[in-house]
């Protein structure tokens, strides 16, 4: 009966925690469109909700590698995975407050991972942590880099060809391109993020019995929930961090929001296809600096970009280790549903607390760094 | 490092690496000609140069396939794994 309940109040983090990362990731998808006026804002994020949506159903690689290949199905309990997802939210709130594109994804892994590791030491993990290095930090480290320069060649290749022409058409052209290159990366975001959360319900399922461990099988209900709050999210919003990615980085044309999401598109599909949980958020942020650096390397706001890159660097540890202590924490009440349920009141009145206290106190700080 | 280079999946690396690099260059040169034939049929039909018009046209049309065959296909790809 307690697992049972525990195992509702995991689904229900887990789905509240897919709803913040469409609320908190999925603007950085949309801000290119919004920034080159592509698409007004309303419509740009009612857009990327619905292609979220899709997306969710497109594959389930990564929800596989989320639940089998970066901690030990057979080790972690749900207790566990529940501390994992509050560390990951409580991280999401914090570079949210301060209005940081920072990694739900590298969140939600490092929470989980944080917590098994502080359940069960290095036996949690796979393979000792290689699960979580070859799966997750080493395509982390790829994935901007890449779409850094893939949209870099990319915008120097359209300035070689449309370079000379009229800037009417041209403009008017790349913005209609945007729909296309915003769609394709809104479903590769719904593709990579949905099944991040898909995973973590299906590894607290296997941790409850509710699964088997052998094999791999994610529930339609989960499928379905997990893209619906992806979606949700998605079209609630993140306006505060839709500034900061798509014109505090740098102003940007039509052909570079074009060249950036096209990068940042084909990086996550083809990532999302081989089963990498990448960030989305830190491979367009690593296309929308690359657009811009090719041009001209001043074009950037390094120092918006610097805040971006310490929250990439930050994410995977600090929300490590905030999973651990919120495990650690909720094992004081013991085994039952009895800490769960403690802390997830306790999440809930802190994230109150923030939510006015940000709304007291006006916009973010990387709004305001300009 | 030599554990570094035993855990990597570097296959998986490699096959993100090339694929997003030729379709993300790819995709967005076909475009950017797509948008330049389209510039051009405006110009040339202006300047009453039909026969070049309706070559930049089929230039633009060939393009503009070639960009939404493309994502069509990645969806495809991404569907059928």
């Amino acid at each position: 009966m307690d697992s049972d309940l525990i195992l509702y109040i995991v689904v229900a983090t887990a789905l509240a925690f897919d709803f913040t990362n469409g609320f908190h990731d999925t603007a950085n998808v949309v801000a290119t469109s919004i920034s080159t006026r592509a698409m007004s804002p309303r419509i740009a994020v009612s857009f990327a909700a619905i292609l979220n949506f899709i997306g969710a159903f497109i594959s389930l690689e990564v929800a596989a590698a989320v639940a089998k290949g970066i901690v030990e199905p057979g080790v972690v309990t749900t207790t566990v995975i529940f501390g994992g997802l509050i560390g990951a939210i409580a991280w999401n709130l914090i570079t949210w407050y301060f209005g940081l594109p920072s990694s739900s994804s590298h969140a939600l892994i490092g929470g989980v991972a944080g917590a098994s590791f502080a359940a069960g030491g290095a036996d949690a993990l796979v393979a000792g942590g290689e699960g979580l290095l070859s799966k997750v930090v080493v395509p982390a480290v790829i994935a901007p880099t890449l779409a850094f320069m893939v949209a870099g060649i990319a915008i120097l290749i359209i300035y070689r060809i449309v370079g000379g022409l009229r800037p009417g058409p041209v403009n008017r052209g790349f913005r209609l391109g945007q729909i296309v290159s915003g769609g394709m990366l809104a479903l590769a975001h719904g593709t990579n993020d949905a099944q991040k959360t898909m995973g973590v319900i299906t590894l607290a399922l296997v941790a409850n019995g509710n699964l088997s461990s052998e094999g791999f099988h994610v529930p339609d209900w989960v499928v379905i929930s997990a893209a619906t709050a992806i979606a949700a999210g998605t079209w609630v919003g993140g306006w505060r961090i839709i500034r900061t990615m798509g014109s505090r980085i740098h102003k940007m044309d039509t052909a570079q929001g074009f060249a950036a999401q096209g990068a940042g598109a084909t990086v996550i599909l083809a990532a999302s296809h081989v089963g990498f949980p990448l960030s989305t958020t830190h491979t367009i942020s690593g296309a929308v600096m690359g657009s811009g650096a090719a041009k001209r390397l001043s074009a950037v706001r390094w120092g918006i970009a610097g805040n971006i890159f310490v929250a990439w660097v930050l994410t995977l540890p600090a929300a490590a280790g905030i999973g651990a202590a919120i495990y650690g924490f909720t094992r004081l009440f013991g085994t039952g549903a009895a800490g769960p349920v403690i802390v997830g009141i306790m999440a809930i009145i802190a994230s109150a607390m923030l939510f006015a206290r940000r709304a007291s106190r006006g916009p973010a700080i990387a709004e305001e760094a300009t | 490092m030599r554990v570094l280079a035993s855990i990597v999946e570097w296959d998986k690396v490699l096959d993100v690496i090339v694929n997003s690099s030729v379709a993300g260059i790819g995709v967005t040169a076909a475009y950017a000609i797509c948008v330049f034939g389209t510039t051009r049929v405006i110009d040339m039909t202006k300047a009453g140069r039909i026969p070049e018009a309706a070559l930049y046209g089929a230039l633009a049309t060939v393009m503009l396939v070639v960009t939404l065959a493309s994502a069509v296909f990645g969806v495809i790809v991404m569907t059928t794994k």
